[in-house]
């Protein structure tokens, strides 16, 4: 091994930094997973019966299906009596502030870093904050109820505009799209809904930080966000678990629906807790993500950085129905240890004069497995379609893997599709020369990894930016190879 | 400054450099010559502390200290500076942030105060004007789409602001036309002085017209064979290299 | 019995006791013991259905549901004659294997080169190491392969052929396979099986052909189930060029696995231009270091024509490069597939693989599945992958129109240029001359809806 491959190695050693547990007081239902669980989350819930049905039919459905299999993934068997479905923080009383607050949940928000206090929310960011099961806080809310703009938990969305819930909920994303969404529309305890009016530019970034905390539980969120007509909205998504020894399951789903024109960009940076360098613990990351461009000219953006959990499955995707509308799709997933990522998208052109862009940017280091799967898919009326995808692997030491999957299918002849995909290591000459100018290899490499995810960066807001700079840098560090 | 003796050098156990003998003093500026293949850029690259580069006896000599001993980022903020004959691309990394970060990084290692965003620009803008260069480089990426020209002129402008003890130039003529190599030449030129050391490695003898060297080596399979002043690379030029071969050399001329 | 596989049908499973009964005694020789292990293995593992990820584009139920009759040998009509005759002219009729329904015929055929034999396995002495080596080799492929249509050909293959190629021999005319296809009022079933060992340093170059009889009941189809096994030794050379006009009632499952010795090069192209439904399953498995891969396709369908291309290509060993690259135009309703693997794995270091898939719809119709796959667990390797789909470029239509050409002539030409880049890749003159010839003929049968 040379020189720069044992300080890349050393590199990617690096610990989970976000892996610490709160004193929070509980409020927990017992394990396991059957129709009483059901009720009993929709009741502690307040739902009305509506909501209760969807989610018994949802359950139904779920009995009926099986875990999909097809993943590049080794997964150690879920046991889904052995989860908790529900756990919330006990203090559940209205608060009119931050000051009436659990002291120790501040604390953990400040920890995380998430903007709660009054400066930085000067920065301009509106939080919803959502620990273990349900969303704790959400703040700027009466700025942006004067633009229209709804941005609240979904269990106060289920209460305040249980209209909007209703039409929209399951839209995107049926109940029986595939076996976690169904868990999910099932089990769902909390999540974030936002609803953009007519016209409407939301003037900040909304944000939504995830975290699991109590042990043995897992996280069913749900998403759902509605641009009308004419409207804007940046959507960022933050995740943190804290270190357990074993697996912890979050199955999120999250849904957009964007209208004539509207424009949804979301993105996400997931940290969940990757388990240790050994392979032991970690969070199992099966999301559902997907957006319908329903509007002519919509368009909805996805731009994620992945870093943690122990297994991300994850495809947040695009259906192009509206005509001329757009789907992008921006990723940076990094692996390492024994981290196993399959993550990618799918675009399904409908529309004429569709259009999409795929860029991904995989990152394997240690013993990981980082695999792009993605789907282009041109329909039969989608006049005038075009994709283009790129999909580019680094892969750092030689225990691990990286893989390219693209799936394309083209019905119609107008199409124009292009995917071009590399995989390649960092150059030793890249290497050499930066530290020929004075870098250290450390630098060098953060700097050449930098680069290389660039274009995925620049999607991002800028605090973000820096945040998921950070953060690369944190996981790899130790490794570079 | 730098004493190289018998110095053997190995790639994938073919020996390239076999004995080499070779001593700059500050001030100095040496050319070493030799038809493709001989071992130049290998000696540039040893002295840069390349990977792969297995030194098999022999020993580098730096400012007192033991060269063979020092990774390649410790050799360049003690001062040696290798211009690249194949300047390597490197996306997404824009040039003024490179810039900056080798800058900054050797200025620490100087015990020098790192510079700040508005100094930085100062200093940039000053060198680029003296190299020609439009300002616009800075913002694209390290060496990405730059033509032959550009690279090599970056080279020297990373050259400029580093201002190394000892710089290593590995053909920097290969590829410029006439405008270019006045330029890049004017600009090792004025970077002349009494603390520094260069050593110019080129195949043909035009560069040195713009760079007058003080000695002149020819080195041919791997081995100095002639050393001399600035008249012997006139004589190369001339006769070409076959009359300076030594005796059972296979090397081609 | 996966979830990803059908059972075989019964009018399949019959085949092999039919088989069997017609052999007259020569059931007890020693390859009846692969026919009855392929039938076997076959039965368990059944046929794929289109839950298989590698069968996910191409549904195989018209093949399964047809019933098949075996070919009996040494029948051939005086326009079968007439048709193997003129396709021996290509390379001047000097070395040429004829198959006619799948089964060697050995009157029609000729080989005289020098350090090439052509062995019936059969005609082998039961004790001989040859005999031993071959069968070895088969019952290695049908045991491990996934590939059921290798199973399938052994249990039906009436006399597998072996040519073997000595040390050091090298042929620059290319050996014919020509494959011949007639019947009169049955579908038939083809099981031709071929064994190629190239020996170290040796070289030759193949043209397989498949064409089958223009004058038949259209109810009957030729259902043809290749299996070739290359075995490409030290600094040894193959080249496989392949051109394909089946019947368009006819199938074609084209089973290939070739494997590559140290320093060896391998080359296969293939031109379908006919057939209902073809299949190529191409896989390549590099042995030892230093090899070089080079694999072309082209195809041009129309009508309800279904042309998939599958290929895996096995990195294991360092210093290794392949190159792989097809291209199609799809007219008609007809359907492209491509999938292609490129496995680089943990010692395949310093690898360098390129794989391209292009394809041209010029119908509404038309359809094309492209997946090709990168899966990659050795890091110092450059690899790459592209595909696009697309129509006819308007600007360069519009280019060749203002020089005068029109709609048709540019169009042609367009499609001509495209598929090009993938034939010319042949080095032989006249068979490159060939494949050029026979697609423009297509192309121009290929209208765009």
């Amino acid at each position: 091994m040379s020189d720069s491959m044992q300080t890349l190695e050393q590199h990617t050693k690096s610990e989970y930094k976000y892996g610490w547990t709160s004193d929070i007081e509980m409020d927990m239902i017992p394990k396991g997973l059957n129709e009483e669980v059901v009720k009993m989350i929709s009741a502690k819930k307040n739902e009305p019966e509506w909501l209760l049905n969807w989610r018994l039919e949802a359950f139904e459905i779920w009995k009926q299906m099986k875990e999909p299999d097809w993943a590049k993934l080794n997964i150690n068997p879920i046991d889904y009596q052995d989860i908790i479905y529900y756990a919330a923080p006990k203090k559940q009383k209205k608060l009119n502030s931050l000051d009436e607050a659990d002291p120790e949940l501040i604390k953990t928000f400040e920890r995380l870093g998430i903007p709660l206090q009054e400066q930085k929310v000067m920065a301009g960011v509106a939080v919803d904050a959502v620990i273990d099961s349900v969303s704790v806080t959400t703040t700027f809310k009466k700025k942006l109820g004067e633009l229209g703009i709804i941005f609240c938990s979904f269990s106060e969305a289920v209460q305040e505009h249980p209209e909007l819930v209703r039409e929209y909920i399951g839209s995107v994303v049926p109940r029986n799209d595939n076996y976690f969404a169904a868990l999910n529309s099932a089990v769902f305890s909390d999540g974030s809904f936002c609803y953009i009016p007519k016209g409407v530019r939301c003037p900040m970034e909304l944000s939504t930080y995830f975290r699991i905390n109590a042990a043995n539980t897992g996280q069913f969120e749900r998403t759902l966000i509605v641009a009308e007509d004419d409207s804007y909205v940046s959507y960022l998504e933050g995740c943190t678990a804290p270190m357990r020894d074993e697996n912890q399951l979050h199955a999120a789903v999250v849904e957009i629906y964007a209208k004539d024109r509207a424009f949804v960009k979301y993105s996400t940076v997931q940290n969940w807790y990757p388990g240790d360098k050994d392979g032991k613990g970690g969070v199992y990351n099966f999301v559902t993500k997907r957006g319908l461009c329903a509007g002519y000219q919509s368009r909805i953006s996805w731009t994620q950085v992945e870093t943690g959990s122990a297994i991300t499955w994850k495809y947040p995707s695009c259906v192009l129905k509206g005509d001329h509308s757009k789907g992008e799709f921006y990723s940076i997933a990094v692996t390492n240890n024994h981290q196993q990522a399959d993550t990618g998208t799918k675009m399904i052109h409908l529309g004429k004069n569709t259009k999409s862009t795929i860029i991904s940017k995989g990152i394997s280091a240690g013993f990981s497995h980082n695999t792009y799967r993605g789907l282009v898919k041109i329909g039969k009326k989608a006049t005038n379609a075009h994709n283009f995808s790129e999909c580019d692997s680094l892969l750092m030491g030689d225990r691990c893997g990286a893989h390219t999957f693209p799936y394309i299918e083209i019905e119609n002849q107008t199409a124009k599709v292009e995917h071009e995909a590399t995989t390649s290591k960092i150059g030793a000459d890249q290497l050499f020369y930066c530290t020929q100018r004075g870098l250290s290899d450390e630098d060098a490499i953060n700097l050449i990894v930098n680069g290389y995810c660039k274009e995925v960066f620049n999607e991002l807001p800028m605090e973000f930016a820096v945040e998921a700079q950070k953060l690369l840098e944190i996981s790899l560090e130790g490794s570079v190879g | 400054m730098l004493k190289i003796k018998d110095l053997r050098v190995s790639v994938e156990d073919t020996e390239i450099l076999k004995g080499v003998n070779l001593e700059i003093k500050p001030g100095e500026v040496h050319a070493i010559m030799g038809p493709n293949g001989s071992g130049k850029s290998t000696l540039g690259f040893v002295l840069a502390g390349k990977d792969d580069y297995e030194v098999t006896s022999g020993s580098i000599e730096y400012m007192g200290q033991d060269l063979l001993e020092l990774d390649p980022d410790e050799r360049a903020r003690e001062g040696i500076f290798l211009g690249f004959q194949y300047p390597v691309e490197i996306p997404g990394v824009s040039n003024s942030n490179f810039l900056k970060m080798i800058i900054n990084s050797i200025r620490k290692a100087r015990g020098q105060e790192e510079l700040d965003a508005l100094q930085m620009l100062k200093l940039l803008k000053e060198k680029i004007a003296a190299l020609s260069m439009d300002v616009s480089m800075l913002k694209r990426s390290l060496n990405d789409g730059f033509s032959g020209g550009e690279k090599k002129r970056n080279e020297i402008l990373q050259m400029a602001v580093l201002e190394p003890k000892l710089a290593v130039l590995d053909e920097t003529d290969s590829g410029l036309d006439i405008d270019a190599l006045k330029v890049v030449s004017d600009g090792v030129n004025s970077m002349r002085s009494s603390d520094r050391g260069f050593l110019v490695i080129t195949h043909y003898q035009r560069l040195l017209n713009y760079i007058v060297p003080d000695y002149v080596h020819v080195l041919i399979d791997g081995k100095i064979v002639k050393s001399g002043d600035k008249s012997l690379a006139l004589e190369l030029e001339e006769r070409g290299y076959d009359w300076i071969k030594p005796e059972g050399s296979t090397v081609p001329a | 019995m996966s979830k990803y596989h059908i059972e075989i049908p019964s009018h399949f499973s019959e085949l092999f006791g039919r088989l069997e009964n017609s052999l007259n005694g020569q059931s007890d020789k020693p390859y009846h013991r692969l026919r009855k292990k392929g039938s076997e293995l076959l039965m368990k593992q059944g046929f794929p259905s289109t839950r298989n990820e590698d069968y996910k584009y191409t549904a195989l139920n018209r093949v399964f549901n047809e019933k098949y009759e075996i070919p009996e040998s040494g029948k051939i009509s005086a326009q079968g004659k007439t048709a193997i005759e003129s396709i021996k002219k290509i390379t001047q009729g000097e070395s040429s294997l004829c198959f006619v329904n799948g089964i060697y015929q050995a009157e029609f055929s000729s080989l005289n080169l020098e350090g090439v034999q052509l062995i019936q396995l059969s005609q082998l002495e039961e004790n001989s190491s040859k005999l031993r080596d071959v069968l070895e080799k088969i019952d290695e492929t049908i045991s491990h392969t996934d590939n059921p249509f290798i199973r399938l050909n052994t249990s039906l293959c009436r006399d597998p052929l072996l040519l073997f190629v000595e040390r050091g021999v090298k042929i620059d005319t290319p050996i014919q396979l020509i494959h011949y296809y007639e019947t009169e009022n049955s579908s038939l079933i083809a099981s031709p099986q071929l064994i190629i060992m190239a020996e170290e340093s040796s070289e030759i170059s193949l043209l397989e052909t498949h064409l089958s009889s223009s004058s038949r009941n259209n109810t009957c189809k030729v259902f043809s189930n290749v299996f070739q096994r290359m075995l490409v030794g030290k600094n040894a050379r193959i080249k496989h060029h392949k051109i394909q006009e089946l019947n368009k009632e006819d199938f074609l499952i084209h089973n290939l696995i070739a494997s590559q010795e140290k320093d060896s090069h391998f080359y296969a192209i293939t031109a379908d231009l006919g057939s209902r439904i073809t299949r190529n399953n191409l896989e390549v498995h590099l042995k030892d270091s230093n090899t070089w891969t080079e694999m072309f396709g082209l195809f041009a369908s129309n009508g309800q024509q279904h042309i998939d291309n599958q290929t895996f290509l096995d990195h294991a060993k360092p210093h290794c490069e392949s190159r792989e690259w097809y291209k199609g135009v799809l007219g008609g309703r007809s359907r492209g597939v491509f999938n292609g693997k490129v496995l680089v794995r943990q010692d395949a270091q310093k690898t360098n693989a390129f794989q391209q898939n292009n394809t041209l719809l010029i119908s509404d119709n038309a359809r094309m599945d492209s997946k090709p796959q990168l899966e990659i667990y050795a890091d110092d390797v450059k690899c790459s992958h592209g595909a696009t789909i697309g129509y006819m470029d308007s600007e360069v239509m519009f280019y060749l129109k203002s020089r005068g050409l029109d709609e048709q002539q540019a169009g042609e030409l367009i499609k001509i240029a495209f598929l090009a880049e993938v034939f010319e890749s042949v080095e032989n003159e006249s068979i490159r001359n060939l494949i050029a010839e026979k697609v423009i003929v297509k192309l121009r049968t290929i209208y765009e809806s």
